[in-house]
């Protein structure tokens, strides 16, 4: 596994989290150092003058208010504010930090917030334009309406993390004897937040939560309790708790993270309770995928994830029963299976407080995840009951729309770049803006792919990048494809549409920039035939053909 | 793990030895890197593992792995809530 270099810029010494950052069992490992003390501008500026090629790859600036904010200082000592001089201190740090972001591949910002030791007085602290807390928050939007533009800063929520540690987050004699602001328990907390919101950015995140049924959705066995006794909702208080963590499920799902069951259970009774219990927060069309019988739930599981496509170490197991977890725990060492809370009532916390979910953004595909894979199942049903492969593909009526890439598909072509791990060739990270510029400069060009069927609209699930500064060599840099559309023949199509335009320009010959990782195995599988002789390789044009079921859209040929 | 066990891991992690070379009579003068910053980050990591607090007074006062040993033990021990400002004894 990769080790992430992280710069901190701190205004006081957070040298302690080195060692939370470094540790290689909560991935990704971090080596982190630290800049001069209390030089924050300085440093910022020096990084802003470095040259392009020099490039950080993770810059964290860490102050706190009174540290990045004179004026801020001057209102904690109960000076009139001047919101003016305040809020233009605040533009020029930030207008520092967004210099700097050219330089850097990602910029962290911790937001700024009061350790909650600093009581300030409360009949005014929220008071308009005057209080503390008024003009702090005043502040933290301001960071964030001027980094709204700079698609590799991310400001963290300093405020969070404080309120969700519940152990103190200052330690007075560590601040006395070195200038250490923070409790060792808040480094911890930093530290694991830092790690959760690299492993979304990088498409480490969690993408599938696999549920368990009885005492897991609802209190009780529904083939022995019957729906009518099954605890759910109700004003019944362990029944408004399940209700409270199918609501939190529901959330998931809503925001692209995709459901599916995985039950010992009669699947018509849970069927149906699923279908017609009024208390039901998730209903049938809210799961990808149910594997509701009576076989071994790691089976079922393997099943459910070669359906969709998607890879243990994206998953999520949530079973009240201790040994199905462990049986799940043995079977797939890469998927997180947490022991739920022995209190029922905690499940919806617990839940809502697991970092393995973030993400740089949430779009349109996302919000629809979920119906597209419905579909796919569907078709797979038909296959199931003895249709062929062909005549359910030519049955879909797929249509594969190819465009240039322009800011309105930017975000989601960026996203598919760095989150997609199976179908991806050279599985090269890159930020918005960064990806954008290699797209836009000369010799480089990007198609991007949506994919529809008679089923729905898959939305922007491809993307190919080709550096053409040898007209007559091209190399392809990207060949991204999402899962969600693998099994469709969508990547010989999409290599087809490129091979096209290539000769039209004159290209003789198409190579490839295959990297290897432990997870796309899908991508080799699928080139490795095209290759002349080995990875890496030029490929045999010949080998490239339009399959037959795929027609193609192309609205605005690129170029 | 015994205390010494528990410390002997953690100094020798913070200084760069193997454990076995920290035994109950190691102090802070026989490594140059155990600094003031590697003794903090000792004291932090201790008080984290036996979930105990240090005083200024005491992280001051400690000047070798008997010291800490000593120390956490009176914390863990039944009366230790009773004890008002515990101080070490004289070392020596």
């Amino acid at each position: 596994m990769a080790v992430t270099d992280l710069l901190l810029v701190a205004d006081s010494s957070v040298d302690p989290i080195i060692r939370f950052l470094a540790d290689p069992t909560c991935p990704p490992a971090i080596k982190a150092t630290v800049a001069p003390y209390n030089q924050v501008q300085q440093v910022l500026a020096d990084i802003a003058c470095r040259d392009r090629s020099d490039n950080i790859e993770t810059v964290m600036v860490w102050t706190r208010p009174e540290g990045a904010i004179p004026t801020f200082s001057k209102i904690l000592q109960f000076e009139p504010p001047a919101l003016d001089d305040l809020l233009a201190e605040v533009d020029q740090f930030a207008g520092l930090i967004c210099e700097a972001a050219r330089r850097v591949g990602t910029v962290f910002v911790l937001s700024w917030a009061l350790p909650p030791y600093r009581r300030w007085i409360q009949a005014i602290t929220l008071r308009h334009e005057s209080g503390l807390g008024n003009i702090l928050m005043r502040m933290n939007l301001r960071l964030a309406e001027r980094f709204c533009e700079s698609n590799n800063i991310i400001l963290l929520d300093c405020q969070q993390w404080y309120a969700s540690l519940q152990k103190p987050a200052y330690d007075a004699k560590l601040h006395a004897l070195a200038k250490v602001d923070y409790s060792r328990d808040f480094f911890v907390k930093a530290a694991s937040e830092i790690k959760a919101v690299l492993q979304g950015l990088r498409g480490q995140a969690r993408k599938l939560v696999i549920c368990d049924l009885d005492n897991t959705l609802w209190g009780g066995v529904i083939g022995d309790d019957g729906m009518e006794n099954v605890k759910l909702g109700g004003h019944d208080g362990m029944g408004e708790s399940f209700v409270a963590f199918q609501q939190e499920l529901l959330a998931l799902r809503k925001r692209g993270i995709l459901l599916g069951i995985c039950s010992k259970n009669d699947p018509e009774l849970a069927w149906k309770m699923i279908d017609e219990h009024s208390e039901m927060a998730l209903r049938r069309a809210d799961f990808a995928s149910a594997k509701i019988n009576w076989s071994d739930k790691a089976e079922n599981i393997s099943q459910m994830l070669r359906e969709l496509n998607l890879l243990p170490e994206s998953a999520v197991f949530l079973d009240d029963h201790p040994a199905e977890r462990e049986r799940v725990r043995q079977a797939f060492p890469g998927m997180l299976v947490p022991d739920l809370p022995a209190d029922v009532a905690g499940y919806a916390a617990f839940l809502a407080g697991l970092d393995c979910f973030e993400t740089g953004s949430i779009t349109a595909e996302d919000r629809a995840r979920t119906g597209f894979y419905r579909k796919e199942a569907e078709g797979r049903a038909v296959i199931a009951c003895g249709g062929s492969i062909q005549a359910w593909l030519e049955s879909l009526q797929i249509v594969l729309k190819v465009e240039k890439l322009d800011r309105g598909n930017l975000v989601r072509a960026a996203q598919l770049l760095n989150k997609t791990n199976q179908f991806n060739m050279a599985t090269r990270r890159m930020d918005q803006e960064d990806f954008w510029r290699w797209c836009i400069s000369p010799g480089h060009q990007a198609w991007i792919f949506s994919v529809m069927d008679r089923l729905g609209d898959s939305g922007i699930t491809g993307l190919i990048t080709v550096d053409l500064t040898n007209a007559q060599q091209a190399r392809l840099v990207d060949f991204v494809m999402s899962c969600r559309v693998m099994g469709k023949q969508i990547e010989e199509a999409m290599l087809n549409v490129v091979k096209g335009a290539l000769e039209v320009r004159g290209a003789r010959e198409l190579s490839t920039s295959y990297h290897r990782t432990d997870r796309n195995q899908p991508f080799l599988d699928f080139i490795k035939n095209k290759w002349m002789h080995g990875a890496g390789d030029v490929l045999e044009m010949s080998k490239i053909a339009p399959p037959p079921h795929i027609r193609i859209e192309q609205e605005t040929p690129p170029g | 793990m015994t205390i010494l066990e528990q410390i002997q891991s953690v100094l020798g992690a913070i200084l760069g030895v193997a454990p076995e070379a920290i035994n109950r009579e190691t102090t802070r003068s026989q490594y140059a890197n155990w600094d003031s910053w590697a003794h903090l980050q000792l004291v932090m990591e201790l008080e984290g593992q036996f979930a105990c607090h240090f005083t200024m007074d005491e992280v001051i006062s400690i000047a070798s792995v008997n010291d800490f040993i000593t120390l956490i033990e009176r914390k863990q021990s039944p009366a230790a809530d009773t004890v008002a400002g515990s101080r070490l004894p004289p070392s020596g």
